[in-house]
């Protein structure tokens, strides 16, 4: 599968079960959903360590993060680690949510202590699960009209 | 059954696409993505010639529709970026949608709010005063704060657009899109209204007598078709050498003030002014090494529609 179908896979994979799709960016071309950034010191866009998450999905008070590529990334799942570990990162997060009116959308308004205390992260790829990694959700995807397994 | 052939840029587009009427459904109808230049069936590479854009529908293996899709505002300088593939559109009498938020917020240090350059709903008027074909500005509502709608709503407008398309059997002149021209025209003196200045063009772009500039750059073989006409448009783009090798936004704003101050027909020749672009800060050999007339690359689009090239030590004719 390409990364298109992964992401438009992962998509509708989530919307089926009752995700709410908050934000994203495909790998190409324009999706209906806001393009949120997550940096780390500047508040520039575009600086050189700010991030936008692939999906960032939100149900019963929980959210994901998911970064999507044809197979398994050992890379992303560096990056993914490294975004849930850092608390300015997710604070910025926060923000960002916020400053989209993200919040507000889900009627959450729980506080910054909360967010992270609820907060996960997901690889989502093409293929079987990765077992070896089980600090990490996975989400396989089968096509792009969302079938898919996952251990979120 | 609609066995109509899509050809898209990004398979999430295509599924946008295909959600707006059921006449699009990826079921009954052949979805196709668009490849690299000279990978294409000749309808395709004719369309794309200037730049790719997001869906082009075929039927019968002609063009009906095309549409170009973003979320960000043209505004200011970078009104003219994903232009050209609309022009292309236009130019081959096939209807194009357009679809962008009129006004949104960007995000960053800066954060404010962004509004469209009218520019391009007066560029729009009259690509369809000379090609009798429209090109659809169509608004991404945004909410309040300046985001863009993306619960469903937004689309209400394009599908109401699609759907009167379909029903006439793709007629151009059905009655939504005569809406949509008169919303656009609305829009327009709307805006105008607010900042009268767009009525003008920008100060990059000056007027100057042909003569004036046959002198200045010492254009020894300036010949009829350029001395015929006795104004000159000249459109300043202050690139730097290191940052040369490029052709967004300059290339579609290049087309939005050729069919504003410029062009009288449907050919590129047919002009009523010259149309110059003028490199202060680039000399021309440098020029060529970075931006060649390849058409098999996107900066043959320089070459596209001005009438010449003006830089530091020289100038050249694209046309003549």
């Amino acid at each position: 599968m390409t990364e298109e179908e992964v992401y438009l896979g992962t998509k509708n994979y989530l919307i089926k079960n009752n995700f709410t799709i908050l934000a994203g960016q495909p790998p190409r071309g324009v999706d209906h959903i806001p393009v949120i950034e997550i940096k780390e010191n500047s508040t520039d866009k575009g600086s050189k360590f700010s991030y936008k998450p692939d999906l960032i999905a939100y149900k019963n008070f929980s959210f994901i993060i998911i970064e999507c590529k044809p197979s398994f990334n050992i890379e992303d799942y560096k990056k993914l680690k490294s975004i849930i570990n850092n608390n300015t990162r997710l604070e910025k997060l926060f923000i960002e949510l916020e400053q989209y009116n993200l919040f507000k959308k889900i009627n959450y308004t729980n506080s910054f202590e909360e967010f992270k205390k609820n907060i996960k992260i997901s690889l989502a790829y093409s293929g079987n699960i990765n077992t070896q990694y089980n600090d990490i959700n996975h989400i396989c995807v089968k096509d792009f009209k969302g079938v898919a397994i996952s251990t979120i | 059954m609609s066995n109509l052939d899509i050809y898209y840029d990004s398979l999430t587009e295509a599924t946008w696409f295909a959600s707006l009427n059921p006449e699009f459904n990826m079921d009954d109808n052949n979805y196709y993505i668009i490849n690299r230049r000279g990978n294409n069936p000749q309808v395709i590479e004719e369309i794309t010639k200037y730049d790719k854009p997001d869906i082009i529908v075929l039927k019968d293996k002609k063009p009906i529709l095309v549409i170009e899709m973003t979320q960000e505002v043209p505004t200011g300088h970078n009104v003219g970026q994903r232009f050209a593939r609309l022009v292309r559109s236009i130019e081959m009498e096939t209807p194009a949608i357009y679809y962008f938020p009129f006004d949104a917020k960007k995000h960053g240090k800066y954060s404010s709010i962004c509004n469209l350059n009218i520019r391009l709903l007066k560029a729009a008027k009259k690509m369809l005063l000379i090609h009798n074909t429209p090109l659809l500005c169509v608004n991404w509502l945004t909410d309040k704060n300046g985001e863009i709608i993306t619960d469903g709503t937004e689309n209400n407008r394009i599908k109401e657009l699609l759907a009167s398309y379909v029903s006439s059997n793709y007629n151009k002149n059905c009655i939504e899109f005569e809406k949509e021209l008169i919303n656009m025209e609305n829009e327009y003196n709307k805006r105008l209204n607010i900042r009268p200045a767009y009525a003008d063009l920008p100060p990059s772009v000056s007027i100057e007598q042909t003569n004036n500039i046959i002198n200045k750059f010492h254009i020894e073989d300036a010949d009829q078709f350029f001395k015929s006409k006795l104004q000159t448009y000249v459109y300043t783009i202050e690139m730097t050498p290191q940052k040369c090798k490029r052709q967004d936004p300059y290339t579609g704003t290049t087309f939005i003030y050729d069919y504003i101050a410029c062009r009288n027909g449907k050919k590129v020749e047919d002009k009523s002014n010259n149309l110059a672009l003028y490199f202060p800060n680039i000399e021309k050999e440098e020029w060529f090494q970075r931006n060649p007339n390849d058409l098999s690359t996107k900066s043959s689009n320089w070459y596209l529609t001005a009438n010449i090239l003006l830089f530091k030590n020289g100038y050249h004719i694209i046309r003549s």
